[in-house]
C-alpha cells in the first residue's frame, strides 16, 4: 500500500498545545483565595468585618429609636446603658446604640473608599515612579513632596469654600492626600525589587514595563502595601471626625464613629460609657481588618504559591 | 553620587518654590484674614490696619515679598502675636517639639522593630498574635484619646507624672508616649510583614544551607533587607513628629511648634503659615533625601541615577 | 564588610541626632513648683488664663486673656473695687461739667511707674492719642471715639492737637467729649484706655514685649513671660494702694485644653480657672467648686431677613416661640445660664444705676407652640408645608453644635419644617455672616461698655454688626434719639421701646444670657469678675486657710 501524501491530514494545532499543561490551571487569584480560606485568623477577621457591615445596615432598624430623636430632659440625657437604651444615651438624650450603628455606616464607607483610592492611585503612581526611575522618578517624587508639604488644613478650608459639605467632599479631601505616603513606599520597594534577577529575566523575555510592574513588582510588595492600606482605614475614620468638626464632614446630627469618639473623650470623667462603645467597635473593626490583611498578604504572596 | 546630590539639591529648591507658591495662593484664596473678628470693625480702622500690614498691596507684590522673605530666611513678625517674629516662634518651638518627637520616634523604633522581628520569627504562634493585637490597639486608638487616657490615669488617678506644661523630663513622657502609639504599631507591622517576605527568599535558604547560625542570618541578611519599608516610613514620620502635633501639644500644654501649623491657618496669620510651611518642607525634603541615601546604603543594588545618564 | 560599617554608621547617626535633639529640649529651666509652695509664707495664686496673650500693649489689647493680665499690671483712671463698684484709681477725683461734655481728672500724686518714673497726666494723654493714631491701627480705637475729634483723628482728618484730651499740667487731665457719654467713667477702667509711660514708650517701641522692659503702674509687675507656658506676676511695692494688695505672687499659666485644666485644678496645680468642661460643669457647680456669675452677654440666633421665608415676621416669631429655652440651659449648656427673656441681658443700669434695665423691661419673649403653629399657617406654611428648608450656620465648636442640634429638633418637631445644620470653620463662618450668605446663624453679643446702648445700637439700619439686615425706621429713630441726649429718662425710655420693637420683629432670637463659670479653690478669696468684665480681677485677691 502506497502511503501517499494525501492520506495525511494536518491536525489543526498551534504550537501552544504542545506545551499544554494537563492539570487544571489555577490562576493567581484562585490560588490566593484557596490559601486565604485555609487561614483561620483571616477568615475570623473577614467574618467580623461582614458582621459589622451587616450591623451597620440593619442596626439602626432593630432599635426603636432614630439616630436623631432627642429626649431633652434631665432623665433622658446621659443615661447609663439599660434595657431600653442598650448603649445608654448621649448628652442630648439620643440613643447611642442607634447612633453607633448609624455611625458605622458612615465610617466604614469612608474607611473602605479611602483605602481603595489610596491603594489604586498610590500603588500605580509609586510603581511607575520606581520602575522608570531617573528623571521621571525624580519629578514624580518631587510632586508628592510638594503636595505633602502644603498644609492639609489649607486644602480643607479651600474645599470647604468650593464645595458643599458632605460625604463626597470628605472622600475628595481624604483621597487627595492619602495616596502620597503609599506612593513613596511602593516606589521604595520597587526601586529595590526591580534589580532582582526575576525582573531582569522578565525584561529579557520582552515583558512590557506595565506587565512587570503589575505582575511582578507590586505582588511582591504586597506586604507593606497591605499594612499601609489597613492603616488607612482607622486614619480615615478619625480624619473624618476632625473634618466634620471643621465643617467639611457629614453634618450634625448625623453620627460617625469619629464624631462619637471625640464627643466621648470629653465625657471620660462623667460618662465613660459614651467613649467606650464607639471606641470598642472602632478597635474591633481595625483588629479585624489587620488580621484579615495579614492573611491576605500571605495569600497574595507569590513566593508562597504552590 | 555627586551628580545625584547636585540634582537633588536643585530639585529641592524647585520643590520649595512650588510649596511656597501653592501655599501662598491657597492661603490668599480662602476667606478671612488675620484681623477678622466677630465684631465688625469700623471700615476706616480696618483700612488703617490693612495699610499698616501691607495687606492691600497688589497680590503679586505680596507674593514677591513672601518669596524674598523665604530666600532671606526672615519671615517677619506674626500678625496675631505682634510681639514675636516667625523666626522666634520656630527657634523657640522647634527644639521642644523635636525633643518630644525624638523620644517618640526612638520609642517607636525600639519597640516597633523588636515587636515586628519577634512576631515574624514566631509567625502564627501565640507571641505573634499577642504582639500584633497590641500593635493593632496602637492603630485603633486615636492620639487624642490615647493622650486623654494617659493623662487621666498617670496624672489624675495615680499622680505619677505632671499632667501638662513643660520643664523637666517628666513632661516629655506622656506626649511622647501618646505620639508614639501609632508609629510603633506601624513599624511593628511593617517589619513583621517584610521580614516574612525576606525569610522566604532563596538567599536565606542558601545561607541556612551554608550552615550559618540563625543569629547571623537574621542580623546580616534578614534585617538588612527587611528594613527598607520602615526606612521609607521614617522619612515623613520624622519630619511630621519632630515638628510637633497640634493635638498633643494643646492637650499637654507643650510650647512646641506643632500648634502653630494649625493655629496660624485658623488665625490666617499669613507670615506664620508661610514660615512654618517652609520650615516643614525643608525638613521633609531633607528627610526624604536621607531616606533615598539610606536606600543605597542598605541595598547597594538600588540605583537612584539612571544608567543611561 | 564596608557595607556593614556604613550600616552601623547610619544607625549611630540617627541615635546621635535623637540624643542631641532630646538634649537641647530637655535643658530648659525647671518650672517653679507652681502653686504648691505651701510652706513659704508668701501668698501665691495660680490662675489658668488659657490662651497666650496676643500682646500686653494697652492700646492693642482686644480680648479677655490680655484684659486679665493688663488689669493686674496697670491701672486706669477708675477701677472696680471689691464690691464691683467703680471707684477712682489713678485719678484722685473728677469734675464733670453740667452738660456732661467736659471731664477734668485730677491724677493721684506720688504714683510711680515700676521703673520709678512718676505717673503723670501726660502719660494718659500720650496713651489715648496713641490709641487713636491711625498709624497704630488699633482694633479698639473706636472705644475712644466719644472723645472730641477722636474719630476724625483716627481717620487722619485732624491733627493730634485737636483731639479733646490734654494734660494741662502734670496732674490735671482735661477731656472734652463729642456728646454726653454717661458710661465714660466706666470706659476709663477699660484696659484700652490705660496709661503708658511716655518716656519709655518713645524710647523703645518694643517696651511691652519683654518683662525686663515692661513698665506698669498696677498692683503687680511682670516678672517673667514664658510663651505658651506662663507669666509670673509679683506684687508691685510701689503701687499707690499696695497696702490693700495681699497677694505676693500671681502665676498665670497658659493651658488651653479644658480637660487638662480640670485635671490640673483637681490635682491642686491650679487655684483659679474658667471654662470648666461642659460635661463636668453641673457636678462642679453642685459641689461648690465652681461658681456661675452672670455675664452680661446674650447668645442669640440671627435670622437673615433678606432670605425667604425669614423675611416674613410671622415665620420669625413662630421660630422663636417653639424654642424651649429652659430645656436648652438645663440640659445642653448646663452651666446655670438664664433663659433669655429679652434681648439686653441682666446687669445694665436702668434709670438709676441701682435699677436693672432687663428687670425694668420685663419678659418680652413668649414661648407658645400653638400660637407658633397658627402664625406659621398665617404665613402660608400650615404645618410647615411648603416651607423651604432652614439652614443653621454656626462656627464649629461642640457647644454651638449641641445647641443647634437641640433647636433644629424643636423646630422640626413643633413646626414640621425641615432643618439642616452647617458647621463652618471660624473665618469662613465670619465671611458668610458678613456677606449675608446664610439663613439662620448663631450669634452673640458682648458689651463694650456699661450701658444697654452697647447692645441696642447693633441693630440699626446698615450697622456693621447688623447681620440680620433688618431695618426699622422707628427703631432707628429711637436709638438716634437716645444717643443724642444726656437725659437719662429719654435714653432709657427710648431703649425700652426699641427693644420691644426688636423682640416683636425678631430679626434675632435671643436664646440665653451667658454666665461666667469660674472655679476657685476654697482658700482663694477676693478674686472676682468686674461688671461686664470677662476677666478676673486679682487686686484684692487673698489666700486664707490654705493647708
Amino acid at each position: 500500500m502506497e502511503i501517499s501524501r494525501d492520506l495525511f491530514q494536518p491536525i489543526a494545532q498551534g504550537r501552544e498545545d504542545a506545551e499544554a499543561i494537563v492539570r487544571p490551571s489555577t490562576t493567581y487569584w484562585q490560588d490566593a483565595w484557596r490559601r486565604l480560606k485555609q487561614n483561620k485568623g483571616a477568615m475570623a477577621g473577614l467574618v467580623i468585618i461582614i458582621l459589622l457591615t451587616v450591623m451597620a445596615i440593619i442596626g439602626p432598624w432593630i432599635s426603636p429609636y432614630t439616630y436623631d430623636a432627642q429626649q431633652l430632659t434631665a432623665e433622658g440625657t446621659n443615661r447609663l446603658p439599660d434595657a431600653t437604651h442598650w448603649f445608654g444615651t448621649d448628652d442630648l438624650g439620643r440613643d447611642l446604640f442607634t447612633r453607633v450603628w448609624y455611625g458605622a455606616r458612615i465610617s466604614l464607607l469612608i474607611g473602605f473608599v479611602t483605602a481603595l483610592v489610596q491603594f489604586l492611585i498610590g500603588v500605580t503612581y509609586g510603581g511607575i515612579s520606581g520602575y522608570l526611575g531617573g528623571w521621571v522618578d525624580e519629578i514624580m517624587m518631587r510632586v508628592v513632596e510638594v503636595l505633602y508639604a502644603v498644609p492639609f488644613l489649607l486644602y480643607v478650608v479651600l474645599l470647604m469654600v468650593l464645595m458643599e459639605p458632605g460625604l463626597k467632599t470628605i472622600l475628595i479631601a481624604l483621597g487627595a492626600v492619602y495616596w502620597l505616603p503609599i506612593a513613596r513606599l511602593v516606589r521604595g520597594q520597587v526601586l529595590s525589587l526591580k534589580e532582582q534577577e526575576y525582573v531582569l529575566a522578565a525584561r529579557a523575555l520582552g515583558a512590557s514595563p506595565w506587565r512587570i510592574i503589575f505582575r511582578h513588582l507590586i505582588p511582591n510588595s504586597m506586604g507593606p502595601i497591605l499594612v499601609y492600606t489597613t492603616l488607612a482605614i482607622p486614619e480615615a475614620i478619625f480624619a473624618e471626625a476632625w473634618l466634620s468638626f471643621l465643617g467639611l464632614g457629614v453634618s450634625a446630627p448625623i453620627a460617625s464613629w469619629g464624631s462619637l469618639i471625640s464627643d466621648g473623650i470629653a465625657s471620660i470623667r462623667q460618662y465613660p460609657f459614651q467613649l467606650f462603645f464607639p471606641a470598642f467597635f472602632i478597635s474591633l473593626t481595625i483588629l479585624a481588618f489587620n488580621i484579615f490583611g495579614d492573611g491576605l498578604r500571605d495569600a497574595l504572596d507569590p513566593q508562597l504559591r504552590k | 553620587m555627586v551628580r545625584f546630590m547636585v540634582r537633588r539639591l536643585a530639585m529641592a529648591l524647585v520643590s520649595l518654590f512650588f510649596v511656597v507658591t501653592l501655599t501662598f495662593f491657597i492661603m490668599k484664596a480662602i476667606p478671612g484674614g488675620p484681623f477678622a473678628s466677630e465684631k465688625s470693625l469700623p471700615p476706616n480702622i480696618l483700612a488703617a490696619i490693612n495699610e499698616k500690614y501691607h495687606l492691600n498691596d497688589p497680590l503679586w507684590k505680596q507674593y514677591v515679598d513672601y518669596l524674598g522673605r523665604t530666600a532671606r530666611w526672615d519671615f517677619g513678625p506674626s500678625f496675631k502675636y505682634p510681639n514675636r517674629t516667625v523666626n522666634d516662634i520656630i527657634r523657640d518651638g522647634f527644639p521642644v517639639s523635636a525633643a518630644v518627637g525624638a523620644m517618640a520616634v526612638g520609642l517607636a523604633l525600639g519597640v516597633g522593630l523588636l515587636a515586628g522581628v519577634m512576631s515574624a520569627l514566631k509567625q502564627n504562634h501565640f507571641q505573634d498574635y499577642g504582639t500584633m493585637v497590641l500593635a493593632t490597639l496602637g492603630f485603633s486608638v486615636p492620639s487624642f484619646v490615647m493622650a486623654g487616657l494617659l493623662q487621666y490615669f498617670l496624672a489624675y488617678r495615680w499622680q505619677v507624672l505632671p499632667p501638662a506644661l513643660w520643664g523637666s523630663w517628666k513632661n516629655i513622657v506622656m506626649p511622647a508616649l501618646a505620639l508614639s502609639a501609632l508609629p510603633t504599631a506601624m513599624i511593628a507591622r511593617l517589619m513583621r510583614s517584610s521580614m516574612l517576605e525576606v525569610l522566604q527568599q532563596d538567599y536565606i535558604k542558601t545561607a541556612r544551607a551554608k550552615g550559618l547560625s540563625e543569629r547571623v542570618i537574621i542580623y546580616r541578611h534578614v534585617l538588612r533587607n527587611a528594613i527598607l519599608p520602615v526606612v521609607t516610613y521614617l522619612g515623613p514620620l520624622i519630619a511630621g513628629v519632630f515638628t510637633g502635633s497640634f493635638i498633643i501639644e494643646s492637650i499637654f500644654a507643650v510650647p512646641g511648634l506643632g500648634r502653630w501649623f494649625v493655629l496660624s491657618i485658623a488665625n490666617r496669620d499669613y507670615t506664620v503659615i508661610m514660615g512654618t510651611t517652609v520650615f516643614y518642607s525643608l525638613f521633609l525634603i531633607a528627610m526624604n533625601l536621607l531616606v533615598d541615601l539610606a536606600y543605597v546604603i542598605i541595598d547597594p543594588r538600588i540605583k537612584l541615577v539612571d544608567r543611561k545618564e | 564588610m564596608l557595607r556593614n560599617k556604613s550600616w552601623v554608621l547610619l544607625l549611630a547617626l540617627v541615635l546621635l541626632v535623637t540624643v542631641a535633639l532630646a538634649g537641647c529640649g530637655g535643658q530648659k529651666p525647671q518650672p517653679a513648683d507652681s502653686g504648691s509652695s505651701t510652706k513659704a509664707p508668701e501668698k501665691a495664686i495660680v490662675y489658668n488664663l488659657g490662651a497666650e496673650p496676643e500682646t500686653l500693649e494697652p492700646a492693642m489689647q482686644i480680648g479677655a486673656p490680655e484684659g486679665t493680665v493688663l488689669m493686674a499690671l496697670m491701672e486706669g483712671l477708675y477701677r472696680y473695687n471689691a464690691d464691683r463698684k467703680l471707684v477712682p484709681g489713678a485719678a484722685e477725683k473728677v469734675d464733670i461739667s453740667p452738660d456732661g461734655k467736659k471731664y477734668i481728672f485730677t491724677i493721684r500724686k506720688g504714683m510711680k511707674w515700676t521703673n520709678g518714673d512718676p505717673v503723670t497726666a501726660h502719660d494718659f494723654e500720650y496713651a489715648w492719642k496713641y490709641l487713636l493714631d491711625k498709624n497704630t491701627a488699633a482694633d479698639y480705637a473706636y472705644l475712644a471715639y466719644c472723645i472730641k475729634n477722636g474719630e476724625k483723628f483716627n481717620n487722619g482728618e485732624v491733627t493730634a492737637d485737636q483731639v479733646g484730651v490734654k494734660a494741662t499740667d502734670d496732674y490735671t487731665l482735661e477731656v472734652e467729649l463729642e456728646a454726653p457719654t454717661p458710661y465714660f467713667l466706666d470706659l476709663t477702667a477699660c484696659s484700652n484706655l490705660f496709661p503708658v509711660n511716655k518716656k519709655v514708650a518713645e524710647a523703645n517701641k518694643e517696651w511691652h514685649t519683654r518683662p525686663e522692659t515692661y513698665v506698669g503702674n498696677g498692683p503687680f509687675k511682670l516678672a517673667a513671660w514664658e510663651h505658651q507656658q506662663k507669666l509670673e506676676l509679683v506684687k508691685n511695692p510701689d503701687y499707690w494702694d499696695a497696702a490693700n494688695v495681699k497677694l505676693d505672687k500671681l502665676t498665670i499659666i497658659l493651658v488651653e485644653d479644658v480637660n487638662t485644666m480640670l485635671t490640673m485644678f483637681e490635682s491642686g496645680q491650679i487655684d483659679v480657672a474658667e471654662d470648666a468642661p461642659v460635661k463636668d460643669v453641673k457636678r462642679l457647680l453642685a459641689d461648690g467648686t465652681a461658681v456661675a456669675l452672670p455675664d452680661p452677654s446674650t447668645y442669640y440666633y440671627i435670622l437673615n431677613t433678606k432670605k425667604k421665608p425669614l423675611d416674613n415676621v410671622k415665620v420669625r416669631q413662630a421660630l422663636s416661640m417653639v424654642i424651649d429655652r429652659k430645656a436648652i440651659v438645663e440640659n445642653v449648656t448646663r452651666a446655670g445660664q438664664k433663659p433669655a427673656t429679652g434681648y439686653v441681658p441682666f446687669g445694665f443700669p436702668d434709670l438709676t444705676p441701682d435699677k436693672d434695665f432687663r428687670e425694668a423691661g420685663g419678659a418680652l419673649i413668649k414661648e407658645d407652640v400653638n400660637k407658633a403653629k397658627k402664625l406659621l399657617a398665617e404665613a402660608g406654611y400650615p404645618d410647615g408645608k411648603g416651607m423651604p428648608e432652614i439652614e443653621i450656620l454656626y462656627n464649629n465648636s461642640p457647644n454651638h453644635q449641641k445647641i443647634a442640634e437641640a433647636i433644629a429638633q424643636m423646630w422640626k418637631d413643633n413646626l414640621g419644617i425641615k432643618v439642616k445644620l452647617a458647621a463652618q470653620e471660624w473665618q469662613v463662618y465670619l465671611d458668610a455672616l458678613d456677606a449675608g450668605n446664610f439663613m439662620v446663624a448663631r450669634g452673640g453679643w458682648m458689651p463694650d461698655y456699661n450701658d444697654a446702648m452697647t447692645f441696642m445700637d447693633v441693630h440699626v439700619t446698615g450697622g456693621g454688626n447688623n447681620h440680620s439686615f433688618w431695618s426699622n425706621k422707628e427703631y432707628d429713630r429711637l436709638i438716634a434719639g437716645a444717643k443724642n441726649t444726656n437725659d437719662q429718662n429719654i435714653r432709657i425710655k427710648n431703649m425700652h421701646e426699641a427693644e420691644r420693637i426688636l423682640m416683636d420683629e425678631m430679626p434675632v432670637i435671643p436664646i440665653y444670657f451667658y454666665v461666667n463659670v469660674t472655679m476657685y479653690k476654697p482658700w482663694v478669696k477676693g478674686v472676682f469678675v468686674p461688671p461686664f468684665g470677662g476677666y478676673q480681677e486679682f487686686k484684692w485677691a487673698d489666700v486664707e486657710g490654705k493647708k
